[in-house]
């Protein structure tokens, strides 16, 4: 049964197994280049981002100093600084956070546990996933027409948070359904049976125990408000500032705005202040998303 | 036995019980219908502005005119060149992020190994989380000079290197997307293709990618939606020239980066340029909820259940 | 023939090459891919015949394995020979060893978790996609190790097809689930002709035969089981693998299998991993009763059943345990 293959002369390898057809040959050739191309492809992108971000701290960490964090913008780049723009950050997310926190998770909670099912529960579902798809810009317009003008909030940091509050509130009600969901079914049971109403149900059990996921995601939300530029800009968001905002009805700038203004500017000088202040947000974002981490390992107690 | 009934209770624990409940429910049912009202505020918000618009622009100008001059006299408002700019941007990213994103959700899911896949997973979650602007810096400072050693007649502005920011952008989206939808593959199907004498390449593309249509479909379409709605990187990357070219070296707009330039500017309230803004969202927010919808329907449309 | 000599002369056989080759197949497997690691090993395949070449040259000693081992067991369509399966630190199966003559049923049977499946599958290098999967000794069909690291899985499963447990038709036509793998291995012939004989060999025609551009996800269970049967048979091989093919399936539907399976018999090889003591009687000529990994018993079916040597095989068999 065994034959020998001509070309490979004195082989203990023969025999059917070993012959190959040319056709077999090609689609290996074909198999080999292809798995080498998605990997090949895959650490492309690793080495890309590797190089970006060595780029920036290239660029930045020579600009990185106290005097940044402490100086306001100036039209002089080694006297500036992300001071007015750092509390604007603040100040925004704060009052991002105070107002989507409570309704975003309010809204969730609502949707998974308590609507009852129907056409208008799947409605409401449908329209959220519809509107986490909306671009950031057209809530910057949202804002601007519904904030800025119709309730005069003005250009202020309020109109700015309620406009990052819009843009992550689906997020948030999104995660918070999702967190909800992995909550087994027979702990509901369980309290029920013990004669809790539906909201005690709720409120004693399902939210403390999806609390870390609910977290979790919520921070995420929080740090892509964090990063959102476009938004801000059409509700206000003035770069030249000299000030700390201090009442919510103050004008303000951000970081991200901040490093989008001086990336504009023509001077060589201004691309390195903007490339330090992407690195002042970037850990901001990193530190934000290491609890996000954390809480996670800590959430590892599973319920199966 | 003490006397009760099951219709009503005068139990005060019970009674005060009923009441929160009732209470948190209008509460929390004023939460879940704000959602709607977002939507119902964007529409209504873009359609009455886009009427003060219309009556100054008449409509067929705008939706076919070629050109696009709102800012300067003679003022032209006709939309296309900017919906050009968007696209050949939006097209240009997905040139992209579709052989990326599918060529990394391939590799996690087909190829690496445990190990691998735990150290590409955080790094594409990290790029997904990079702000917009970051990426802006990123096609200004470090891209078009690259590509002006490359190809010296590259523009400073330049709708190759939005394009190319763009792409990395939305490969996340894609690869998470995809990979997701290759992983519910079960490994039964994947048997089945090498049991039958299949080599690698021809099990993923002849049985999981078909099998998984589904979810990359969608996430191609999601992500090209991203990139229609991308502000800030396109903004600093292809500058404010809008016109209709094929050419990917020169400077484009497109819808989003003429928000921000006439936000940046002192656009007197009221004006023509003013409500330009909500004309231009209403076609951004059209089109992006179109393809949203349709992701969806893909999805829903084609599931397959393995099980 | 005692194990401890088999293995003896096994080593004797073996040429250095092969051994050199052998010593490397670790480091090879620890670089595998998790998830379809034989893809791995095609790859180094060039590399490594590289090498062979130069180890050959250095060796004066005459090659001849493959027609030596043919020779002294002419009837054996595959011998295992000291295997031993890891899965990461656990190990699978501890050094086996069996002859499978050809055009019979074999029979695998023993409590769940005692290797069954696994050594099944070693048979077309399915573990090859499993994590971890780590397998010493030797598996020769007609002589030839499927294991050699110049073997490409893909040619032995063209040789070797497998039924798995779960139905699992690809999520394409009929028609196509049966002509697609003769197509990727470029099979010259009439592709409707094939079908058509596939699909009548597994007595699903009949049934389907107005429908072949239907989806094969909707045809019930027991018809699917028989697609996967039709979809081994296509592909022409000469021994077919069934890991439980029945088990998933109502009586009935399990039952038509059997018979089908049976019919099979008569032309190729088959060799059967099933839980159900009756099934294997009835089935197969030749029985092998494993346990932890290890073979206790094997034999002539209505032997092992009716006067088993092993007291272990008597407790089984009995219903004792398992």
């Amino acid at each position: 049964m065994a034959r020998h293959q001509e070309n490979q002369d004195n082989s203990s390898q023969s025999g059917f197994l070993f012959e190959e057809s040319t056709n077999l040959q090609r689609r290996r050739l074909l198999a080999t280049l292809f798995r080498r191309t998605c990997r090949a492809i895959s650490y492309l992108l690793v080495g890309m981002v590797c190089y970006l971000l060595w780029d920036v701290f290239s660029d930045g960490i020579p600009w990185l100093s106290w005097d940044f964090l402490t100086h306001y913008a100036s039209r002089l780049p080694e006297k500036s600084g992300i001071k007015a723009s750092l509390f604007g950050s603040l100040w925004v997310i704060a009052i991002t956070i105070t107002f989507a926190l409570p309704v975003g998770i309010g809204a969730g909670t609502y949707l998974e546990e308590l609507m009852p099912e129907g056409k208008l529960k799947d409605l409401i579902s449908l329209n959220i996933q519809n509107l986490a798809g909306v671009p950031s810009i057209v809530y910057g317009i949202l804002g601007l027409a519904i904030f800025v003008r119709t309730f005069n909030f003005g250009t202020s940091v309020l109109s700015g948070g309620l406009t990052l509050g819009l843009l992550i509130l689906p997020i948030i009600i999104i995660v918070t359904r999702e967190s909800l969901r992995s909550v087994p079914q027979s702990i509901r049971q369980a309290a029920l049976a013990m004669g809790a109403t539906e909201w005690q149900v709720v409120k004693y059990y399902v939210l403390p125990t999806s609390f870390s996921g609910i977290l979790t995601g919520v921070i995420l939300a929080v740090s892509r408000a964090i990063g959102e530029t476009a938004p801000l800009i059409l509700v206000g968001a003035v770069a030249y500032i000299r000030y700390t905002p201090d009442s919510p009805l103050d004008a303000y700038t951000t970081l991200p705005i901040q490093i989008y203004n001086w990336v504009g500017k023509p001077k060589q000088e201004f691309h390195e202040l903007a490339a330090a202040g992407i690195l002042v947000l970037l850990a901001i974002m990193f530190l934000i998303n290491l609890v996000a981490i954390v809480l996670r390992q800590r959430k590892q107690k599973t319920y199966i | 036995m003490k006397n009760f009934s099951l219709v009503t209770s005068q139990d005060r624990s019970y009674q005060l019980a009923i009441w929160e409940q009732r209470a948190i429910r209008v509460v929390l049912t004023a939460c879940a219908l704000l959602s709607v009202a977002i939507t119902i505020g964007i529409i209504v918000m873009l359609m009455v502005h886009c009427r003060y618009f219309f009556l100054e622009v008449p409509w067929p100008q705008f939706f076919f005119g070629t050109k696009w001059a709102p800012l300067f006299e003679p003022r032209h408002f006709g939309v296309l060149p900017i919906i050009w700019g968007t696209l050949l941007v939006s097209l240009g990213a997905c040139a992209i992020s579709i052989p990326f994103g599918l060529g990394i959700a391939l590799f996690l899911s087909e190829f690496a190994k445990p190990r691998t896949r735990s150290i590409f997973k955080p790094i594409i979650e990290l790029l997904a989380g990079i702000p917009s602007v970051v990426f802006g810096y990123f096609a200004l400072i470090t891209i078009t000079p690259a590509l002006k050693i490359i190809l010296p007649q590259t523009e400073v502005f330049n709708a190759l290197s939005a394009s190319i920011v763009v792409g990395i952008m939305t490969i996340p989206m894609i690869s998470s997307l995809s990979d997701d939808a290759f992983r519910s593959i079960p490994r039964s199907l994947r048997e089945a293709g090498y049991a039958m004498g299949a080599t690698s390449f021809e099990v993923s593309f002849q049985v999981v990618l078909p099998a998984a249509i589904s979810g990359v479909i969608a996430s191609i379409i999601l992500a090209f939606s991203r990139a229609i709605g991308e502000t800030m990187a396109v903004t600093l990357a292809a500058g404010a020239s809008p016109k209709l070219t094929l050419n990917f070296l020169e400077s484009i707009q497109t819808m989003t980066s003429y928000i921000v330039q006439v936000s940046m500017g002192d656009t007197p309230h009221g004006s023509v340029e003013y409500y330009s803004l909500f004309a231009v969202a209403a076609i951004l927010f059209f089109i992006t909820l179109f393809f949203n919808i349709f992701a969806d329907f893909v999805l829903r449309k084609t599931r397959i259940s393995y099980i | 023939m005692d194990t401890s000599q088999h293995h003896y002369t096994g080593t004797f056989h073996s040429p250095l090459s092969q051994l050199t080759l052998r010593s490397t197949a670790p480091d090879l497997v620890a670089d595998m891919s998790l998830n379809h690691a034989h893809a791995e090993i095609t790859d180094k395949k060039n590399d490594l015949t590289q090498n062979l070449s130069v180890e050959t040259t250095t060796t004066s000693e005459p090659i001849t394995t493959g027609e030596s081992q043919e020779n002294s067991h002419t009837d054996s369509l595959l011998e295992v020979k000291d295997v031993t399966i890891h899965y990461g630190q656990n190990c699978a199966i501890k050094s086996m060893n069996l002859n499978i003559e050809s055009n019979h049923v074999y029979a695998f049977i023993g409590p769940s978790g005692c290797g069954k499946s696994t050594f099944l599958r070693c048979f077309n290098r399915m573990n090859d996609l499993i994590s971890g999967f780590k397998l010493e000794g030797s598996i020769k069909y007609r002589g030839q190790d499927i294991y050699s690291p110049l073997v490409d899985p893909v040619l032995v499963r063209k040789h070797i097809g497998m039924v798995f447990q779960k139905p699992n038709p690809l999520p394409t036509s009929i028609y196509k689930n049966i002509a697609w793998g003769p197509k990727i291995n470029g099979l010259k012939v009439d592709y409707d002709e094939l079908v058509e004989t596939c699909l009548k060999k597994a007595a699903l025609w009949d049934q389907v035969k107005d429908r072949l551009s239907d989806n094969g996800y909707h045809l019930s269970g027991g018809q699917q089981q028989r697609l996967c049967i039709a979809r081994a048979i296509a592909m022409k091989p000469e021994i077919i693998l069934m890991d439980e093919p029945c088990s998933a399936l109502d009586p009935i539907s399990a039952r038509k299998i059997e018979e089908l399976i049976s019919e099979l018999a008569k032309d190729y090889s088959i060799l059967i991993v099933t839980h159900n003591m009756q099934q294997a009687a009835r089935l197969s000529g030749h029985t092998v009763f494993m346990l932890k990994g290890e073979i206790v018993e094997h034999g002539p079916t209505h032997q092992l059943f009716s006067s088993p040597k092993h007291q272990l095989t008597t407790d089984y068999i009995s219903g004792k345990f398992g």
